[in-house]
């Protein structure tokens, strides 16, 4: 099934993806997110706070940005 | 649907048909004709040294153009990978993907405001506090007319605590009402032209909780002001320096200057010379050769010895043929930097006379 997959780390990234039916939020923030703790993310989905066992469904929006970014750098 | 829904409606309509104008156009392909071009010129170059029997050229001419095709290829594939990326980063956003963008932003925000006219939409957030400094809460207020364009929005402090040094700088990150993005920039470039405007937010929300030692426009540490290092007085930052030595932030009655160098220094890495009694860093003084003492280069002879070692030696050497020396003295001291003029009045007994035969 297909969902709406956003990443505001980084470089950013907002895309359709494909993913496996029954995939919790849990379960896709560890396929995606590469050793970062969901405590340090805002986790949505379809805009909403979502718990870690919500059950992804087909066009489901689910977004994670970092609770801390860091700015400056370019001073 | 009442009020306040239809006008967030409205809103979101007008923010789409903004973004709809000002999305950034489709870059035309740059095609490969030069590398094309390159491959038609070595056929025929190829062409026309078979027909002359050349065969070796011909050999040499095929192996170019193998080359160049494969060239051509690589180009090619980074054209359509070009244009595959620019068609999948497009994703649209729909009137009501920005509706419920704004009516999330009620979510996530104590207050969100908007004005149509102004073309701005606003949300304040919670109190912030960087090791453990209370700077307030921040309204930031996007300019929803330049989605495209810049960073489109500004940081207010709405209970300014601004750094002592700098009424400007009320977050380490925020001067003049703009955000040094840093590691955001990207992140909020792609929000602000997909039109997620909840996520915009979200991420400059983030930003602002966050306190990045390594960058700021003034340093937690330093916001109720730098003491100096010399006189312990709250330092402005007008008339702050730092020592070129140690680093340390000295105010514009403690910093003193190398008078060779011209750097400024503090009281503490600052010495004084040995002979001339004037102020100079460590790098432009020297040792004398003999007692170690530390002196300019003004005060040093040739043999980087001191004044008071070189006058020593000078003596020393004087006393067993005093007359001979003296007389020998005359025409170097003209030379010797260390020399100072002769005074008449001091001139020892006996300097210049000539035995006279009776």
């Amino acid at each position: 099934m297909k969902i709406l997959f956003i990443n505001n780390d980084g470089g950013g990234f907002a895309d359709h993806i494909d993913v496996d039916p029954q995939t919790t939020v849990a379960k896709l923030f560890e396929q995606r997110i590469d050793g970062g703790k969901a405590q340090d993310y805002l986790i949505r989905v379809n805009r909403q706070p979502a718990a870690a066992d919500c059950v992804l469904h087909e066009g489901d929006r689910i977004s994670f940005t970092p609770v801390k970014i860091e700015g400056a750098g370019d001073r | 649907m009442n009020h306040r829904r239809r006008n967030l409606l409205r809103l979101a309509v007008d923010i789409h048909s903004q973004l709809t104008q000002h999305a950034p156009s489709v870059v035309a392909p740059r095609w490969p004709t030069d590398a094309w071009q390159g491959c038609q010129h070595l056929s025929q170059r190829m062409e026309r040294a078979q027909l002359h029997g050349w065969l070796l050229a011909a050999d040499r001419l095929r192996q170019e153009l193998a080359f160049a095709l494969a060239l051509l290829r690589g180009r090619l594939m980074e054209t359509s990978e070009c244009l595959q990326s620019a068609c999948e980063d497009r994703r649209p956003v729909s009137p009501h993907d920005l509706y419920e963008d704004i009516l999330a932003l009620e979510d996530e925000f104590d207050e969100v405001t908007w004005n149509r006219s102004a073309k701005t939409l606003s949300v304040i957030t919670d109190p912030i506090e960087l090791e453990q400094i209370h700077l307030g809460r921040f309204e930031i207020c996007l300019d929803w007319s330049k989605l495209t364009v810049g960073s489109p929005y500004r940081v207010i402090a709405r209970e300014p605590q601004p750094a002592a040094s700098d009424e400007s700088v009320t977050h380490p990150h925020v001067s003049d009402e703009h955000v040094c993005e840093g590691d955001a920039q990207v992140p909020l470039r792609l929000a602000l032209m997909e039109g997620r405007l909840t996520d915009f937010f979200l991420i400059v929300a983030s930003l602002l909780n966050t306190y990045n030692a390594s960058s700021p426009y003034v340093a937690m540490s330093d916001w109720h002001g730098v003491a100096c290092s010399d006189c312990d007085t709250n330092i402005d930052e007008d008339e702050r320096s730092s020592c070129e030595q140690c680093g340390s932030s000295m105010c514009g009655d403690c910093n003193r200057t190398c008078i060779d160098c011209d750097h400024t220094f503090c009281f503490g890495c600052i010495v004084t010379c040995a002979g001339c009694q004037e102020d100079y860093c460590s790098s432009c003084l020297g040792s004398c050769r003999q007692c170690n003492a530390q002196v300019c280069p003004y005060c040093r002879d040739k043999q980087e010895r001191c004044e008071t070692c070189h006058d020593a030696s000078e003596n020393k050497n004087q006393s067993p043929h005093e007359g001979e020396q003296r007389q020998e003295a005359q025409p170097t001291a003209a030379t010797d930097p260390m020399s100072r003029p002769a005074d008449p009045a001091l001139q020892p007994d006996r300097l210049g006379q000539v035995a006279v035969p009776a």
